[in-house]
């Protein structure tokens, strides 16, 4: 019987042992399962048209808007507070639509805040950018106390614009892969890109520059693939808008034209801080053919259209 | 028992392969100080049923004019492959952290002169089943 007894001790130890290991894995999983199920109605459905693997491949394509900001950087073209976008409003919005689109907004802004040190301008557009993901249920992506912190301090600025960078990328990988959310990415990067492009022509209008008109009309290519993501939505009335006042951008950028020189690569092995490293120098060429009637139009139509879609 | 259930909870956490935000932001810290971190791909792969079908993570980015680039790659400590990064363009293989001696490095640089998509390709030395991250940076300095 004290045989008996032992042994029922042990296995009830062991089941328990077992019941909260369980317990503890299936909280995971369950808050993992009411986070993806957690849809907007109003976009959900059309989104079954959209092949996921096929939004995953375009999106991860477009550029990031800190090339940009580190062009404008090395020209030496001077920071301006003037072409960032006003962060008073972003209490009144309340649709996901929005704040999706103004986290891309206020995310090229904080790149370009970064990549000039203004740390202690950027702490009002972190706190901005936490406040829409937390809107967006993606706040956990965005570590605000450490981005405030360095920001506050005006310190560590290299894990400042890390962090920052990360924290978009991590936001954008979760939103594409996450069922029924893959739409609020798009928007995101919409966001990101149109604030990029009306950060680098207005410095155009002002500071003008080889590197500049070229690195504009290069974004031709940048609009065709964002273009056929934001197409994949077009059903829904507040993405067409969208796409339509894109589709007026890219009347314009069609007309730029872009060549190729053909080069093979050649490879060089360097020695940089005792480590050999290789360095490949591609010899092939694109050329970006822009004139300045073409910059200018661009100019105007993206004051336009980016002034309107922050207004929204 | 409390005891007994925190070391198997611990012990099941940490049994899993590292974390990857650390290991990106390590992997980003190799890449130098010079360089600005842009984007990174955390990369998984099972071991090789053949060598001629190496299991390979595909990824695209456009990369632009002018901007010189870094790519790197890093390996968990308890990744069983050794990490390659390669670049391709149009299907055609440019640059790769691998020679064709088989020597393997860290990271390869890629001065950029032509504005397009790209395509980033991480598989594991002779098909072995690995884990590792490619980071894509620019140099900025």
């Amino acid at each position: 019987m004290k045989q008996i007894l032992y042994i029922f001790k042990n296995v009830q130890g062991f089941l328990l042992v077992l019941i909260l290991m369980v317990s503890c894995r299936t909280s995971v999983d369950n808050s993992e399962y009411n986070e993806n199920t957690r849809q907007d109605s109003s976009i959900s459905a059309m989104e079954i048209e959209v092949s996921e693997e096929a939004l995953v491949e375009i999106v991860a394509n477009i550029a990031s808007p800190i090339e940009m900001a580190a062009l404008m950087n090395r020209l030496g073209v001077p920071f301006s507070k003037r072409y960032l976008a006003n962060t008073s409003s972003v209490n009144d919005l309340n649709t996901n639509f929005q704040m999706a689109y103004k986290l891309g907004i206020f995310g090229a802004d904080l790149g370009y805040l970064n990549m000039y040190e203004k740390s202690s301008a950027a702490v009002e557009y972190i706190s901005i950018i936490k406040t829409l993901a937390d809107g967006l249920r993606v706040g956990q992506f965005f570590d605000y106390t450490t981005l405030k912190r360095l920001a506050t301090n005006n310190q560590n600025l290299d894990s400042l614009m890390f962090l920052s960078v990360h924290s978009y990328n991590e936001i954008d990988s979760y939103l594409r892969e996450t069922p029924g959310r893959s739409y609020l990415s798009s928007l995101m990067i919409s966001g990101l890109w149109i604030e990029g492009l009306y950060l680098i022509t207005q410095v155009a209008k002002e500071y003008p520059h080889p590197d500049i008109s070229e690195r504009i009309g290069e974004q031709k290519i940048i609009l065709t693939d964002l273009l056929n993501v934001l197409n994949l939505y077009k059903k829904n009335p507040s993405f067409n808008e969208l796409i339509r006042d894109f589709e007026t951008l890219n009347v314009e950028f069609k007309k730029i034209n872009i060549t190729y020189e053909i080069g093979e690569p050649e490879t060089i092995e360097k020695v940089i801080e005792k480590d050999t490293i290789l360095v490949i120098v591609q010899n092939e060429k694109s050329i970006v053919d822009i004139s300045e009637d073409q910059l200018n139009s661009i100019i105007e139509k993206t004051e336009k259209v980016r002034n309107k879609l922050i207004g929204l | 028992m409390l005891f007994a259930f925190l070391f198997i909870c611990s012990f099941s956490r940490t049994a899993n392969a590292q974390d990857p935000s650390t290991l990106v932001f390590q992997c980003s810290k190799n890449a130098g100080s010079e360089t600005q971190y842009l984007k990174d791909y955390v990369v998984k792969l099972p071991e090789a049923y053949s060598q001629d079908n190496i299991p390979t993570h595909k990824n695209t980015a456009i990369l632009l004019k002018n901007t010189h680039y870094r790519l790197s790659i890093c390996n968990s400590d308890d990744s069983k492959g050794q990490g390659i990064i390669q670049l391709y363009s149009d299907g055609k293989k440019i640059a790769s952290s691998i020679t064709e001696s088989g020597k393997i490095y860290r990271s390869f640089d890629f001065e950029c002169h032509k504005t397009g998509s790209y395509q980033i390709w991480i598989s594991f030395k002779d098909g072995k089943e690995g884990y590792a991250v490619g980071v894509l940076s620019f140099v900025n300095k």
